[in-house]
């Protein structure tokens, strides 16, 4: 026996007899030391002078320049990297032996190096350069599985939208720029991906909104805030489609939505954005509410540096508007920090809050389809004040190449207070999470993630009351290559969540999923998985007037539940040509939904069986002409109410996004195309006028290093639509604005 | 070619492509069409009126917020008001004056004055708007203050039996108490109706939110589909005794739970056999 293992059987000896009095705890406590200790055990050649090191830089082929956030793996263990403003990389700590190693990043070719050598105790230099791909396609996502993949390696469909998507639109907020990923459409701020939402009175998700992989669903609404987060802010944003329960638990019934937030660097940068912008007069006279030039300004700026042995990220932006309509004012501030240290080579730690608050106007919905900018005349001073704070710690301890421990603490506070002209109210939502993920490589085609998840929600509201709900969940996924083209995901997920007035529920939510690489440009996909929605507080214990409608509780509540099935394909047969083809069906059971009773009153119940099935394509290709690039979506979808035999409430059969860019010199030109084929079905005002979303957003952008300066004209034909009913979306604006990376 | 033309060429084409994707529409467009009038008030304004406005409804009674339009809140504490409301072609089975309570949700059978095109104030008058440049005028409606519901603790209570079997097109028991007889010196305004309970059962308790007063009638009304409500709707009526033609019922208080006021739904005969050709 070494010393090493002498010191660790002394210290499990000491923390079982000393903290755990009585027999069984101790029985089990003593086997989670014993795992613990095992773990750290085979964690030792660590520690010893067995391992080496790779430092490494990653630089464009074309033009020698360095390769700032490119993804670095060794194949057929957990380790990894992300370069840093230099194209630079380090890992520590690495076994003596002989790796593969892939590197990858969007709009470039992945490369793989074999046969790097690491010695005991000295540094390994490696030089990589990367190939600018024709097209841009997605490399890397780390939500569909927890970990690190390939896009291909994916079961799932994911989308994905970076920086460079996100930037050039100039809107601040992200649910204005969701909607240009294929499948994703939203009925007010509920975003709904192929079809999994409806409108819910904003209680509650059918998607799951995570920020640097943390659940931030207020505890309270359980809808989504898209005003936490300013898209400047945002490094990529990861959609993965269809139910992901298996690893994520409740809410991720339709897909989740994952926002990878900017990386501090070492190097010292600062980003500057401002943009401004006006609003056109509406396109009829009924609709000219005021004489006032509408406008909007946003202005954001982010710092980042070395400090000490930590890299640090600031960021605070403050963004305010008239509105179009008639109070759709607002006036908002935001606040970021992030702070990533090197504990040494085997652990780091980043703790991240954010700080989002101010005043919104609140006008529900429409005067009338008459005056379609105005509000009741007994609503123009109604207005909502809000904050949201998140704290969250997460530590990364690398024990060895085979296994890796993730720690996530997170604290989400969601404060609103509503002053409208019949009553005041206010809400406040505390939720407190603790994960625990273990990432284990037994070799390099199979992998296993597992891991456990907890939640404590405390609300107190005077919509719903004082109330504490708390989920207690563990997941197992693993990850195995069947044959050298195959690979099979399997896992597993149980919750159990338990609400203070005596209602307790559990899910099962199981998943499978196959890759095939039939071709090295054709991966075929196939994945089946369970999703669920615990129902949100506000949905179990509103009691309140809403609308002037009274919503009255209904405690016991079930959760909505869901399979999704999905087969696809992508197909890389040109240079210049992506395409990705996939069927989906979902069907749903018990989805809560929100029903009037003869008295105009509501309550949510279990009510709707569903089913949604459809196709979706999406297509990049860059013919013809150097810069000149498509990138196509289309999803057509069959939305039924299987209980009703009905189509499915606010959900449309066709959605098409498309945007087209052409770049020259310093200059990108950019055309933006959505649409969202007309509402079959809408419930609340069914007799309203409804028409089919058109938006033709366009851009140029001109690039004088540092500065870049973008001009957008969004909704360029003015064409009026809703998507919640009674509310109409932004009318023709111009925004000009203004970033430079200093 | 050289390299700008080609640009432009380019963008061009774009820009073309995108006008016929687009199709030049331009999608919602204000409302045009509706109808307008003017609603005279009498009798005082409840110290508890919160909002009143005008509604109109496709199906009378309307029983879920689907199946009405409404206007703008009127001016308070006013003698009388010219509205207008603008909405998409449709033929409405109504148009009222609904009274809204403080801290209260809204609720639709809460009338205070219905449009009557005739002297016959049992029969609402329809309203049709033809095409979306139709505006219907002269919709003009006197709402009664009196007839405001507070909210109140006071019901009605019984039991309602069946006889006879349910005729196929009938969807709904309301129940509904009289102030007044039916006759040309009364109106609809003197009902207050209860919840619709869904037609199909043999026997079932019924609960009726009523402000106190002097009930002389209180009646079972089966609502049948595409059927105006009418005195053929009357399919049971209260009878303390069961030689009564029919028999009061007397809410003294706002916290009165009158209890066993039990009627016999009878599909078998009509309690109003010489008034059952339609209309109240």
């Amino acid at each position: 026996m070494t010393r090493l293992q002498r010191g660790y059987r002394q210290i499990y000896k000491s923390i079982s007899r000393c903290a755990l009095p009585s027999l069984e705890n101790r029985k089990s406590a003593r086997q989670f030391l014993f795992i613990s200790a095992l773990i750290c055990f085979y964690g030792r050649p660590l520690l010893a002078q067995t391992t080496g090191n790779i430092d490494g830089i990653v630089v464009s082929e074309n033009s020698g320049e360095p390769m700032p956030g490119a993804n670095v793996m060794l194949i057929g263990t957990v380790l990894g990297a992300v370069t840093d403003l230099q194209g630079h990389f380090i890992l520590n700590h690495i076994p003596a032996g002989s790796y593969q190693m892939r590197v990858s990043m969007m709009g470039y070719k992945t490369i793989e190096k074999n046969a790097i050598q690491v010695k005991a105790g000295e540094t390994t230099s490696v030089s990589l350069k990367l190939v600018e791909t024709v097209i841009e396609t997605p490399e890397l996502v780390v939500t569909a599985n927890k970990t690190r993949q390939s896009i291909q390696d994916s079961p799932n469909s994911v989308g994905v939208m970076t920086s460079r998507d996100l930037q050039p639109r100039s809107e601040v907020y992200l649910d204005k720029l969701l909607e240009y990923a294929s499948g994703v459409n939203f009925i007010g701020s509920q975003v709904n991906i192929r079809g999994s939402s409806g409108f819910n009175y904003g209680a509650g998700s059918r998607v799951l909104l995570l920020v640097d992989g943390v659940p931030v669903m207020p505890g309270d609404s359980g809808d989504i805030k898209w005003d936490l987060i300013p898209s400047t802010q945002v490094e990529r944003v990861e959609i993965v489609k269809g139910a992901g329960s298996a690893l994520y638990g409740s809410n991720a019934l339709g897909g989740v939505v994952n926002i990878v937030t900017k990386e501090a660097s070492a190097k010292p940068a600062t980003n500057i954005r401002f943009s401004a912008g006006l609003y056109d007069r509406p396109r009829y006279p009924e609709w000219r509410w005021t004489d006032r030039l509408l406008h909007f300004d946003d202005l954001d700026v982010d710092h980042t540096r070395r400090l000490g042995r930590s890299e640090l990220f600031l960021a605070a932006g403050r963004h305010q508007s008239t509105g179009y309509a008639q109070t759709g004012n607002f006036q908002r501030m935001n606040a970021s920090a992030k702070i990533h240290t090197r504990l040494n080579g085997q652990q780091n730690i980043t703790i991240s809050s954010n700080y989002e608050g101010g005043d919104r106007g609140t006008g529900l919905m429409w005067r009338s389809q008459r005056y379609a900018l105005e509000v009741d005349p007994a609503a123009i001073s109604d207005y909502v004040t809000s904050n949201k704070f998140g704290l969250n710690a997460f530590h990364h301890w690398v024990a060895n190449k085979n296994f890796g421990l993730k720690t996530r603490l997170s604290y989400f506070r969601n404060y609103w207070k509503n002053y409208f002209h019949d009553n005041i109210t206010g809400s406040l939502a505390n939720r407190y999470g603790l994960e625990i993920q273990g990432d284990y490589q037994f070799s390099e085609g199979n992998a296993l993630t597992f891991g456990t998840e907890e939640s404590w929600d405390h609300v107190n509201s005077d919509l719903v009351g004082q109330h504490d709900q708390y989920v207690l969940s563990g997941y197992l996924q693993n990850e195995k290559r069947l044959l050298p083209t195959l690979s099979l995901t399997t896992g597993l997920r149980y919750d159990y969540q338990d609400v203070d007035v005596g209602f307790s529920d559990s899910e099962w939510s199981p998943k499978v999923g196959l890759v095939w690489h039939a071709q090295s440009n054709l991966v075929f996909r196939a994945s089946s998985g369970k999703g669920f929605r615990a129902a949100s507080m506000s949905e179990r214990f509103s009691d309140s007037i809403y609308s002037g409608l009274r919503i009255v509780p209904n405690v016991s509540l079930r959760s909505e539940t869901a399979w999704s099935h999905e087969i696809g394909f992508n197909y890389n047969p040109l240079r210049w040509l992506y395409l990705d083809v996939a069927g989906f069906m979902s069907d749903y059971w018990d989805l809560i939904e929100p029903q009037p009773d003869k008295k105009q009153t509501i309550q949510f119940i279990n009510v709707t069986r569903a089913r949604i099935s459809g196709a979706e394509v999406n297509l990049k290709a860059s013919p013809w002409l150097k810069g000149l690039s498509f990138d196509l979506g289309y999803t057509f979808m069959e939305p039924r109410d299987l209980d009703l035999d009905e189509v499915l409430a606010y959900r449309p059969k066709h959605l098409f996004t498309g945007t087209a860019i052409y770049s020259f010199g310093r200059v990108d030109i950019a055309v933006d195309y959505r649409y969202a084929s007309r509402l079959e079905l809408v419930k609340v005002y069914p007799q309203d006028d409804r028409v089919a979303q058109k938006t033709v957003n366009s851009r140029i952008v001109f690039r004088i290093n540092p500065w870049t300066i973008t001009a957008n004209a969004n909704n360029v034909f003015n064409h009026n639509h809703t998507q919640m009913e009674r509310t109409l979306l932004p009318i023709r604006h111009y925004v000009l604005t203004l970033s430079a990376s200093l | 070619m050289n390299k700008a033309t080609f640009h432009l060429f380019v963008l061009i084409f774009l820009f073309i492509s995108l006008l016929i994707s687009c199709g030049i529409d331009s999608g919602l467009e204000p409302t045009r069409s509706g109808f307008r009038g003017t609603v005279r008030f009498v009798n005082n304004w409840p110290d508890q009126t919160d909002q009143v406005m005008v509604v109109a409804a496709t199906k009378f009674l309307p029983t879920a917020i689907t199946e009405i339009v409404m206007g703008d809140p009127l001016p308070l504490l006013v003698d009388s008001i010219e509205y207008a409301i603008y909405t998409p072609p449709a033929k409405f089975a109504a148009v009222g004056v609904v009274w809204k309570e403080k801290n209260q949700p809204w609720d639709v059978t809460n009338i205070i004055g219905i449009y009557f095109p005739t002297e016959d104030h049992w029969t609402p008058g329809n309203v049709e708007i033809e095409n979306r440049n139709s505006m219907v005028d002269s919709i003009d409606i006197i709402a009664d203050l009196s007839k405001a519901k507070r909210k109140v603790a006071s019901t009605l209570e019984g039991k309602l039996n069946v006889r006879g079997t349910w005729p196929i097109a009938a969807q709904s028991v309301l129940v509904a108490a009289l102030t007044a007889l039916p006759s040309p010196k009364s109106s609809l305004l003197d009902v207050s109706f209860g919840i619709p309970i869904a037609a199909g059962f043999d026997s079932t308790t019924y609960t009726v939110s009523i402000q106190p007063g002097n009930y002389l009638l209180v009646t079972a009304l089966v609502i049948e589909e595409n059927a105006p409500i009418g005195m053929q709707s009357i399919r049971g009526i209260y009878k303390k005794k069961p030689t009564d033609f029919f028999s009061p019922v007397i809410v003294p208080t706002d916290t009165s739970h009158v209890k066993n006021i039990n009627i016999i739904v009878d599909f078998s005969s009509s309690p109003f056999p010489a008034l059952s050709d339609g209309g109240w």
